[in-house]
């Protein structure tokens, strides 16, 4: 076998031996994970065909609708969005392919030429930022065998050329960030830059509002423009060449399979020419990031910390900063921020009654986003110390107090997004009174305490070898949490809103007092906090940390 | 092994981080057969020697060459020589010992009973028996690095560069590591060595050479050496070069 075979081999089992399950916990979850994807792969499936029936039927009452049109037109849409998608995800993950792996240097320091190493490079880019969105256009392509080899196939090439083009776009534009910025602050703007954007395109999508297309006759005006207006002549344009290659052998046209097959040939192709043109590029940056990681530090000397505690503040605050991904999913925050007060501004105006039921909802909705940035940078905090936790277990701190320094650096961002929506969606709504002070006391009160119980529960079960944050939460202590602080988001809603507390009243039969609500929400709240830090605070100092 | 060129060469090697001076014209050439240890205190330049050798890094002037051949011209070339150890034994956290040592045996262009049958003998030279299909990430240090230096002495390279070698191997598989160079050596091979351990130096090397600051400041066999130190020990004349070296 030649080196890539073995390589390639090599990866698969290892690739294997990540799904096989080493305990009755892991047999469980892979197997949760296996019926989930299954379930979610023929629910797509599915409902693609029952749009495709839809489709057909309605086609048989709009003769002058053109399928091969409306077809082309919707590969187009799905390609261009995808390919974006992709160009996006690529950046984010070529510049650790490119620059940050270790398996990197573990080639470097072989005979294997520079270009091969760059194109196996990139290969696992597209790989690892395509391999989602091919899982999810399986469906697609499977649905499309049904009515013949040839449209599948052409669909099955189409896609993947549009998706190594975007891969290779990406791992192109993560050359451009690395040659001004080092690889681990290029990787941060990486991942800043594609929330950025697809938060960019998701505000743009509503602020186009879809919603006026429940008007049947602007739906059925939209319709007819899509299925009867030909598209242009792709020209250079690889996504509207693939889109009309894919549509016309999906209409029986055995031509467009071979324009597909031509063009992902074309695509590879030029993949590897861009390789051969980039490889010295590659390795001058890459050489030049080894020496930046070699040279002296040259982060700023902070003045010294005038106790243990302020040092502790200071290394929470730090690690909260430095990890990778905080900007991106701060970015991913703002948006839903952004596409929240767009859709309350975006609502029809209404009577009082109307905007109260919305107020209250907001405020849930508000604590639910604090449950999940809670989740991401509360939960983890203690996870995230890794092998260090061994170090920090012989210093004289108390876990108490450590805990109490975590809390108050990792709710922060929680409280000051609840109480940012809560005023914003009070100020957008109106609102006055009791549902206003209810509405920033439950922000307040649920921005600080609900990263309290992350927190505590997080340290109750840590995974210290978790490989980053996000892969912490990944387990039952995690979804415990979000349970937990997702049913102390529903509460709120009745708090805040009269109207949905007398429907409540009625339903049930019964008397609820909006400050006695808020009063026992408080408490009970506050109290599974408070026992989640005390327990963590208990068993920390006690629990083992593992070595390797 | 190509006859009268030296297994590895620095011609004025220099290398620069920004303003820091790694390497200063460090100019150097060791013949075949030779076990030479570059021996400095941390941050003398040892590592970016090493960098400029196997090609992960490039030098800002001057050349490194292995048998010949230029490291920045013909990178390929140069490093089908060598068999290298780097100072941490980086190794895909996923594979197997058995695994790493496949791959790396087909990239020398080793194939099938031949390359099954070297590996097995190199996992039963470093002990690595028990490990072989365990994956990397589960190994202890020591082990890992016992997986580390066996890649490097699969394809029978003609120049070792071991970047601290010894750390975390226990004594018996020092002693092993120890007499297989020197069995290497015998037969032609060159070892380039970086160690923190001098008693080794003064034990395995034909050669020694002291790094300060990025400057070769001393250099010749360790028993030759060890006499210029006051008590006759090449520990002895390490710490008075380093101490001499950092003074104004």
């Amino acid at each position: 076998m030649s080196a890539g075979a073995v390589s390639l081999a090599n990866s698969f089992r290892a690739a294997g031996r990540s799904l096989s399950p080493r305990s009755t916990a892991e047999a469980a979850g892979v197997l949760a994970v296996a019926l989930f994807s299954g379930a979610f792969m023929a629910g797509e499936y599915a409902g693609l065909a029952y749009l495709l029936r839809l489709g057909r039927s309605a086609m048989a009452q709009l003769p002058a609708l053109v399928p091969e049109i409306l077809l082309e037109r919707l590969l187009l849409g799905a390609f261009a969005g995808a390919g974006i998608l992709l160009l996006l995800g690529a950046l984010t993950t070529a510049v650790s392919t490119l620059f940050l792996s270790e398996e990197l240097l573990l080639r470097m320091a072989l005979p294997i030429p520079h270009t091969r190493l760059l194109l196996r490079q990139v290969a696992a880019t597209i790989a690892l930022a395509a391999g989602p969105a091919l899982l999810l256009a399986l469906p697609a392509a499977v649905l499309a065998a049904r009515s013949g080899a040839v449209g599948a196939m052409a669909l099955a090439a189409a896609f993947l050329a549009v998706a190594v083009l975007a891969g290779a776009a990406g791992s192109a534009l993560a050359l451009a960030v690395v040659a001004v910025f080092p690889p681990r602050r290029a990787r941060l703007l990486a991942a800043f830059l594609s929330a950025t954007g697809l938060a960019v395109a998701i505000v743009g999508a509503r602020g186009a509002r879809p919603e006026r297309f429940l008007d049947p006759a602007a739906a059925l005006d939209l319709l007819l423009r899509a299925g009867t207006t030909p598209l242009g002549v792709p020209g250079g344009n690889p996504v509207a060449f693939a889109a009309r290659a894919a549509s016309r052998a999906l209409a029986g046209d055995a031509t467009g399979l071979g324009q597909a097959l031509l063009l992902l040939a074309g695509v590879l192709l030029l993949v590897v020419l861009l390789a051969r043109l980039l490889a010295p590029v590659h390795l001058r940056l890459l050489r030049r990031s080894r020496e930046d990681s070699d040279a002296t530090p040259r982060r700023k000397a902070l003045r010294e910390a005038s106790s243990a505690k302020h040092e502790l503040l200071r290394a929470e605050v730090r690690t909260l900063l430095r990890d990778a991904a905080t900007p991106a999913q701060l970015g991913t925050l703002a948006a839903v921020f952004v596409l929240d007060l767009l859709n309350l501004k975006l609502l029809p105006g209404g009577d009082a009654a109307s905007r109260d039921v919305v107020h209250g909802l907001q405020s849930g909705l508000g604590l639910f986003l604090v449950s999940a940035l809670a989740l991401r940078f509360a939960y983890p905090a203690v996870s995230t110390d890794g092998r260090s936790a061994l170090l920090l277990k012989s210093l004289p701190v108390s876990a108490a107090r450590h805990l109490l320094v975590r809390w108050t650096v990792r709710a922060m961002p929680s409280l000051a997004a609840a109480l940012l929506l809560a005023g914003a969606s009070a100020w957008a709504l109106e609102a006055r009174g009791f549902p206003l002070g209810a509405a920033l006391a439950v922000a307040a009160a649920g921005g600080l305490a609900i990263p309290a119980l992350h927190l505590g529960l997080g340290a109750l079960l840590p995974r210290y070898d978790a490989p980053n944050p996000v892969s912490v939460a990944l387990g039952p202590g995690g979804l415990v949490a979000m349970g937990l602080s997702t049913l102390l988001s529903l509460a709120p809603v009745l708090v805040v809103s009269e109207g949905l507390r007398s429907l409540v009243e009625t339903l049930l039969d019964t008397r609820l007092d909006g400050r006695a609500l808020l009063a026992a929400w408080g408490a009970t709240t506050s109290a599974l906090s408070v026992a989640a830090m005390l327990a963590a605070a208990r068993r920390l100092p006690k629990a083992d940390v593992p070595a390797s | 092994m190509a006859s009268g060129l030296p297994a590895f060469a620095f011609e004025r090697a220099t290398k620069r981080y920004g303003d820091l001076l790694a390497l200063s014209e460090l100019t150097l050439e060791v013949p075949p057969g030779v076990v030479f240890a570059l021996v400095g205190p941390n941050g003398a330049g040892k590592t970016t020697a090493i960098g400029l050798l196997t090609g992960l890094l490039a030098p800002t002037s001057g050349r490194a060459a292995v048998f010949g051949i230029d490291v920045a011209e013909d990178p390929v070339g140069a490093k089908r020589r060598l068999g290298f150890v780097p100072d941490r034994p980086y190794l895909w956290p996923r594979w197997t010992p058995r695994e790493t040592l496949r791959f790396v045996g087909a990239v020398f262009g080793a194939r099938g009973a031949a390359l099954e049958e070297r590996i097995g003998i190199e996992l039963s030279s470093f002990g690595l028996e028990e490990a072989a299909d365990r994956t990397n990430e589960t190994l202890s240090h020591g082990t890992r690095q016992k997986v580390a230096l066996a890649q490097a002495f699969l394809h029978d390279p003609s120049l070792f560069v071991l970047d601290e070698p010894m750390v975390g191997l226990d004594p018996l598989a020092q002693r092993g590591l120890v007499e297989r160079l020197k069995e290497r050596t015998a037969k032609g091979a060159a070892v380039l060595l970086t160690t923190h351990h001098l008693a080794l130096a003064e034990e395995v090397a034909d050669e020694a050479g002291v790094l300060v600051k990025g400057r070769l400041v001393a250099r010749g066999a360790p028993l030759a050496m060890s006499a210029r130190g006051s008590t006759g020990r090449l520990s002895e004349l390490f710490f008075d070069l380093a101490a001499g070296a950092g003074e104004p």
